[in-house]
């Protein structure tokens, strides 16, 4: 893979951010724009034929159907973004600028047609449109196992839950194969819904069974220490020392009086006129989350096999990252009209576009710009 | 461990509240519409509700799992997230999906702790595997959790097999509607007048009431059906398929012999 995973990350928030905030559609196109760099390069880097000599191409192979769903999931998106727009040009007849007038008497779609109307439904798709494909770029950019290992130490074992699932998953559908194929050998049909029962009832056995066989081999590697928790005499078990409950407590306390912190901001900035008062609040509430998580993580010690490469390209994609979330976090302070669109008087219906939120959207597309296995698959093309 | 478990409930109830908070938080925008503050304050709430959302649920998970767990614990987790993960991939007709029954059975069966995590990671790993990251998929984990957890509350019937079944069959069908209402909420106020006729949509400055009354028919006109359809087929799964599933996970939790330590 050609980024560090806090690459990916860095470039999520600023894309997902911009996303998620703008509404003006020249600059949801630009930013459509720039994505769409970003995820043709990462497709082309997840065909398998991009890079025939990589050491991994199994891996790489299983990439090629994530691609296909996720080009189909964008043209539903599409698809979506179209019928939206043409419902919104017929049944909304706000607007002063009449494009054409259907006949007064058919039902719901007579009346005006105006142009804002068209630009409102243009504008609304290509924002969502936006949304989707920077998160797809995403999911297809960075498998999940690597997200996995940069989880915060405190939520190491919900992180391990997960991985362990992800690993059932091949195996499981496997095995939903097998069932299915045995009793289809034994004359079984699947009609009605009760026939499933067949199916179902072996698998989740099948299930909780491997569960069972990993649960021991994962006591016999010495995981987890003594099991404790599942002796039911506690006089048996040894008590948790003083220091591990002193942490409990003190990571409670803070869980809690962080939640707190949180409502109370939330509440306060939503009802009263002093907003400050309640982001403070809010910030506040946030830091003593993160403070909790901290103290859960700290009583862990943590060792990688595999440590992931920091690049020069890493720096730069990083940076320009961090400098386009800036931007427009800057613009949404001082500047929020330049976010915001709504063509309906009594607003103007023409699009208005930032210079900085246009370096902002730009700089998402470095990390398409730097990539690096573009030239090394052409190179190596050609050389076959 | 009575303190413990009324900690862990007081941590749940407030991150649950505070969710709930800040996924109200599109409603909130001042009424004093026009001057450029409103515009800011209506601008940042889609990221402000994603991002406090998913922090109370990492808060709650975090909480739950803070104590080591046991392996077979921690097998058990995960083993039935995926095996929900791929309930929901496989496409039923019409938009169908078999989320809820299983999960509804683990929570009944296992308690409400292990439910709600179940429900909040088969989630997760359905949307990393099917690519449903996004911006709905916090709201999709807490409340899938909450179903998880609340189905823990149910009263152990396991004596009378009918009454069993035919109490799990309507309690899936109830959260079908709970869940489908619940994910409509969440980009209902950013639907504007222009897309939905004028009775339905949401406006700044609307009484309580008032709101309530005009998200009911926007979710009868919109939403219902597709509901309705979800929710019977999951009721029908639990009626045809759930005495034998009931059997295997309570044979297995003896097998096993797990137990969760955080309670709530």
């Amino acid at each position: 893979m050609a980024y560090h995973t806090l690459t990916w990350l860095a470039w999520l928030g600023a894309a997902a951010y911009l996303a998620l905030v703008n509404q003006q559609p020249l600059q949801s196109i630009l930013l459509i724009l720039a994505t769409g760099t970003v995820f043709a390069a990462v497709s082309r880097a997840n065909q398998p034929e991009a890079n025939p000599g990589a050491r991994n191409a199994s891996s790489h192979a299983g990439q090629a159907w994530k691609v296909q769903g996720w080009s189909a999931f964008l043209r539903f998106g599409l698809s979506v973004w179209l019928v939206a727009l043409f419902f919104n040009l017929l049944f909304a007849h706000a607007g002063n600028i009449v494009l054409l007038v259907l006949p007064r008497n058919w039902p719901f779609i007579g009346g005006p047609i105006t142009l804002e109307a068209l630009l409102y439904g243009l504008a609304n798709g290509a924002s969502l449109f936006a949304v989707l494909l920077v998160f797809a770029t995403f999911n297809l950019g960075l498998d999940a196992h690597r997200l996995l290992r940069w989880l915060p130490a405190g939520l190491y074992q919900a992180g391990l839950i997960v991985s362990i699932a992800l690993s059932f998953i091949p195996q499981l559908i496997a095995s939903l194969r097998e069932i299915r194929e045995a009793q289809l050998l034994r004359g079984h049909k699947f009609r009605a819904i009760r026939d499933w029962i067949p199916l179902f009832v072996p698998l989740l056995t099948t299930a909780l069974e491997r569960s069972l066989t990993l649960a021991e081999s994962m006591e016999a590697r010495g995981f987890g220490g003594i099991d404790r928790f599942a002796v039911a005499d506690s006089s048996v078990s040894p008590m948790p020392t003083t220091t591990e409950r002193s942490t409990t407590n003190l990571q409670r306390g803070t869980t809690l009086a962080g939640l707190l912190a949180l409502l109370v901001g939330l509440l306060w900035r939503a009802t009263d006129s002093v907003q400050w008062l309640g982001l403070l609040s809010v910030a506040l509430g946030i830091l003593l989350l993160f403070a909790a998580l901290y103290t859960q993580g700290r009583r862990l010690k943590r060792t990688h096999y595999h440590h992931e490469l920091w690049q020069q390209r890493d720096t730069l994609v990083s940076l320009a990252c961090l400098a386009s979330l800036a931007i427009t976090a800057y613009t949404q302070v001082r500047d929020p009209a330049a976010l915001f669109y709504y063509p309906y008087p009594p607003y103007s219906p023409w699009p208005g576009f930032s210079p900085a939120l246009g370096l902002a959207i730009l700089l998402t597309a470095t990390p398409a710009w730097l990539w690096p296995s573009l030239h090394v698959s052409y190179y190596e093309t050609d050389r076959g | 461990m009575k303190w413990g478990q009324w900690v862990n409930s007081a941590i749940l109830i407030l991150a649950t509240l505070t969710g709930i908070a800040a996924f109200a938080y599109p409603f909130f925008t001042p009424t004093t519409g026009g001057s450029p503050f409103a515009i800011a304050h209506a601008q940042d709430a889609p990221s402000v509700t994603l991002i406090l959302t998913l922090l109370c649920v990492v808060i709650i998970v975090a909480n739950l799992t803070s104590r080591q767990m046991s392996a077979r614990t921690i097998a058990v987790l995960g083993v039935l997230s995926a095996v929900n993960a791929i309930l929901r991939t496989i496409p039923g007709p019409g938009g169908f999906s078999a989320i809820f029954f299983l999960l509804v059975l683990c929570g009944y069966v296992y308690g409400s702790t292990l439910g709600f995590l179940v429900g909040v990671l088969s989630l997760l790993v359905s949307a990393l595997i099917g690519g449903g990251v996004g911006p709905w998929l916090p709201y999709q984990m807490f409340t899938a959790g909450w179903m998880g957890l609340t189905s823990g509350w149910l009263p152990d019937l396991r004596r009378w097999r009918i009454a069993e079944l035919l109490m799990l069959a309507a309690w899936t069908a109830l959260w079908g509607f709970i869940f489908g209402a619940i994910m409509n909420l969440w980009f209902w106020p950013y639907i504007s007048t222009a897309q939905v006729s004028p009775g339905q949509a949401w406006e700044t400055g609307l009484p309580f009431r008032e709101a309530i009354k005009r998200y009911a028919v926007f979710y009868l006109a919109t939403s219902l059906w597709w509901d309705a359809w979800r929710a019977a087929g999951n009721a029908v799964l639990i009626l045809s398929l759930g005495t034998p599933l009931l059997k295997v996970l309570r044979r297995f939790e003896r097998v096993l012999g797990f137990a969760m330590d955080t309670s709530i």
